[in-house]
């Protein structure tokens, strides 16, 4: 149980000390995290809409498909991506392994069946004439869409938390795809698998702590966002 | 001398889902500032109809024209506003929601702002202006719906059922001021409805939908009391369809044609020689409708609130006459 | 509708951008080692040097002994850092590589509690495990085919005994993991002398065999021939060898752990030869 409490003590300390391996390593973390979920809102709209409400065949085998897609280990989802961005891989000539860019990719691939999933829930709820009404006043087709997405913002933005949860904590593909590089690709959670291999668990446990920390500062914000629309 | 073209002209329409016909109109048209109504049962083709008028449904076959030139469903929904059953107002405020269409039209701030207060004002709306679009009541949510619509300046209105939900004094409230602002407004009006109460209260022509087809049409008086078949008589509140042979007998004529009349226009005779026999009486407060058997015929009698010696001298088994008013009687063709 | 998809990918496009702003740099040279180099320490006092003398960016990529060589042969390093000499000499036998080159060497030790129930205090090595086999005492593997585990089984080959059974955990992690296993249940175990020196969470164990030849552990540089796959930087991995074997390298190995430690972690080795490590430790 000490191990808990120095944790946690370590964690603040590193916070506050302005330990500045630590705050790179935040920084790092966010800015492929928050990257990775921003592309995945920006993807994963257009694909919740076309299921939402498109009408083509195949359309319920598309959304089963995406809903499954939300469970794919972080690990499997690496995995495929470094077999693609690997030199002798079909996009070898890019570069991108063991580079930031690729945790990005990564990161994207796993959000974004969560958010395009989360998402298309989100439309379906808003009532199907809703829409139709719209156009009715002269929006066309995309705009009408954007009002629809507008009007279902609160279980939007839930579905933007969900990715970006998903992702801060995911350490399978991180680790795969960007090889955990100190001053690279490392992050908080690759650092702390690499402190609890060598045994040094209470260091390890504090970037959890850390982690858990800047986690609930993004969240915090994106609910006071998300609870100001409920006008 | 050609007259000017309609405002909105449908021809040849027809939409099918699956195999199944929803609506086939061969030909109808709307005359700039007219309000016609589509008068229907439930699943007539109703909405359907209005849906295609306002370009927001593509028929499976058939051809639009907005003043006589062939118009896509993009020039339909420029040229019209709907108001829908459900009011669909969107997060915001009142004032946010009646602004919805001119935002979407890209009206400048100032016109837009003018407008919108102008409409606010018209329908009452001015002291919710800034209240929460959510917390309305049905029958102040219709009023905005109502707005919004009607602050785009449409060439067509587009109503569907827009008061079936609300209670008696709000729907005849809202009526009232629909009818005031059709006849000032200038604009024609496309009202679908169940209720020929309505369609009294606001139209200039009638089309009675049924099945999908058209029935009929015309101006609203001549249309309400003069059904063309017995199905648009049920729906004009004609509740007695007598067969050629009980007409007869009932009016004291030779007929080979079916006749229409009201419950209300059959009177209750018991002293004469009892044609026919009272199965059951409905208290129904403001009347009471009685059903009288007539060999194989039911007739329904409806008559003023009536007095206990009225309801036990035509108690239920009591041999009774019917007299029809026959003024009221319409021979269906 | 096309006008909006474009805008979308195009912010796609430029998020992707942003987000690999973090990754300029020199020319990359991939560097394949083992986790027990890299926590070490060692590598990360000499990386940063070589990338100022050199100009070259460094990706040190810490697996296991076997995926480090493996990312070898198939080109997907410029460079290996290893201790498995069979699995290298496979690798040279395949022609994949450069020049094989020794860098230094440290020595692993068998650790175990204080107690030592299978009494196994300054025996030799084979000797050791065969003993901790027949006392049927705790014993924690690596179990993750590294340079550790391979030497570990080899011992275990040399002793005549089949490891298994109860007594006997392999923890599948890293070597720092391993010892505080061993640590909470008393067990024995093999580990280099600089990681054991290196966790703390080990205090409770003792060294309980060292020294000789057969408990060496010797690092070679294997540089990675350019036509072992598409894309390897040969002149980077070759330009990172030939600088863990020059002077400077070799220098700050030599004193790597004294400040801490009280005793160099490694020694270096460049240009002796294996015979000559040998009779030497």
């Amino acid at each position: 149980m000490d191990v808990l409490w120095d944790a946690v003590v370590e964690a603040f300390r590193l916070l506050l000390s302005g330990d500045g391996e630590t705050w790179e390593i935040i920084g790092r973390s966010l800015r492929i995290s928050l990257t990775a979920t921003a592309l995945a809102l920006v993807l994963g709209l257009p694909i919740s809409a076309a299921l939402a409400f498109g009408r083509f065949p195949g359309r319920r085998f598309a959304l089963a498909l995406v809903n499954t897609g939300m469970g794919v280990p972080p690990v499997v989802a690496g995995l495929v991506i470094i077999v693609l961005l690997w030199r002798s891989g079909p996009l070898g000539a890019l570069g991108l392994l063991y580079t930031q860019t690729a945790m990005v990719i990564a990161q994207t691939a796993i959000a974004l069946p969560l958010v395009a999933g989360f998402s298309t829930a989100a439309l379906q709820q808003v009532d199907p004439d809703f829409r139709l009404q719209m156009q009715a006043l002269g929006a066309g087709r995309l705009r009408s869409l954007w009002t629809v997405a507008v009007e279902a913002r609160l279980p939007l933005l839930a579905a933007g938390m969900a990715g970006f949860g998903a992702v801060i904590s995911e350490v399978g593909a991180a680790l795969m795809v960007g090889g955990n590089i100190a001053g690279q690709t490392r992050v908080l959670t690759t650092a702390a698998v690499l402190e609890a291999s060598k045994g040094a668990f209470a260091l390890a446990l504090a970037l959890g702590v850390i982690l858990l920390v800047i986690a609930f500062a993004v969240n915090l914000v994106l609910t006071a966002v998300q609870q100001h629309g409920r006008a | 001398m050609t007259a000017p073209p309609a405002l909105l002209g449908l021809r040849g329409i027809a939409v099918h889902v699956g195999d199944r016909a929803i609506l086939e109109l061969e030909h109808l048209t709307i005359e700039p500032g007219e309000t016609l109504a589509i008068l229907g049962a439930n699943g007539a083709g109703k909405s359907t109809l209005l849906r295609v008028a306002g370009g927001l449904r593509r028929p499976t076959r058939g051809r639009l024209s907005l003043h006589g030139r062939a118009a896509t469903p993009a020039q339909l929904r420029e040229a019209s506003a709907a108001v829908l059953q459900r009011p669909l107002l969107r997060r915001g405020s009142v004032r946010t929601n009646v602004e919805t269409g001119l935002r979407f039209k890209r009206v400048p701030a100032p016109e837009r702002r003018q407008r919108t207060a102008q409409w606010l004002q018209r329908l009452g709306l001015e002291s919710l202006a800034d209240q929460a679009a959510h917390s309305l009541s049905g029958g102040e949510a219709q009023r905005v719906s109502l707005a919004r619509a009607l602050a785009l300046a449409p060439q067509l209105l587009l109503l569907d059922e827009p008061f079936g939900a609300l209670d008696s004094p709000t729907r005849a409230e809202l009526l009232a001021d629909l009818r005031d602002i059709l006849a000032t407004s200038g604009t024609a009006a496309l009202l679908v409805t169940h209720d020929r109460h309505e369609a009294a209260a606001t139209a200039d022509r009638t089309a009675i939908l049924h099945s999908g087809t058209l029935r009929q049409i015309g101006p609203t008086p001549t249309v309400l009391d003069h059904p063309a078949d017995a199905d648009c008589a049920r729906l004009l509140g004609f509740d007695n369809i007598l067969s050629p042979h009980v007409a007869s007998r009932l009016l004291g004529r030779e007929t080979d044609h079916a006749v229409a009349v009201r419950a209300t226009d059959c009177r209750l005779d018991s002293d004469g020689g009892g044609a026919g026999a009272v199965e059951r009486i409905l208290p129904f407060g403001a009347f009471t409708r009685a059903i009288v058997r007539i060999d194989d015929t039911r007739i329904f009698s409806d008559t003023p609130a009536s007095s206990p010696e009225w309801l036990t001298a035509f108690e239920p088994g009591t041999r009774v006459d019917v007299h029809i008013n026959l003024s009221a009687a319409r021979t269906l063709p | 509708m096309h006008y909006r998809l474009r805008q979308l990918l195009a912010t796609a496009l430029l998020a992707i951008a942003i987000a690999g702003c973090g990754d300029d740099g020199g020319e990359s040279v991939i560097l394949a080692t083992t986790t027990s180099t890299q926590d070490s320490g060692l590598l990360d006092e000499l990386i940063p040097a070589f990338e100022r003398d050199s100009g070259f960016r460094v990706k040190t990529i810490a697996v296991g002994s076997g995926e480090a060589i493996e990312l070898g042969a198939r080109g997907e390093a410029d460079v290996v850092l290893a201790h498995s000499p069979a699995a290298e000499e496979e690798l040279i036998a395949a022609g994949k590589a450069g020049e094989r080159r020794t860098v230094m060497h440290n020595d692993f030790v068998i650790v175990g509690p204080a107690a030592d129930p299978a009494k196994v205090h300054d025996a030799d090595p084979a000797d050791a495990l065969a003993r901790i086999a027949d006392a049927k005492a705790p014993f924690v593997s690596r179990g993750d085919e590294s340079g550790t585990h391979t030497f570990e089984l080899a011992l275990w080959d040399d002793a005549g005994r089949e490891p298994g059974g109860g007594w006997y955990q392999e923890s599948g992690q890293g070597m720092g993991a391993t010892l505080q296993i061993a640590n909470d249940k008393g067990a024995y175990t093999i580990s280099d002398r600089g990681t054991f020196l290196a966790t703390e969470s080990a205090r409770d164990l003792e060294v309980a065999v060292e020294g000789g030849a057969e408990l060496l552990n010797v690092y070679h540089v294997i540089d990675i021939a350019a036509d072992a796959g598409e894309r390897v930087n040969a002149d980077g991995g070759k330009a990172l060898a030939d600088w863990l074997v020059s002077p400077a390298a070799q220098d700050v190995i030599e004193t790597f752990g004294v400040e801490e430690f009280g005793e160099p972690l490694f020694v270096p080795d460049a240009a002796k030869t294996d015979e000559q490590i040998r009779a030497a430790g």
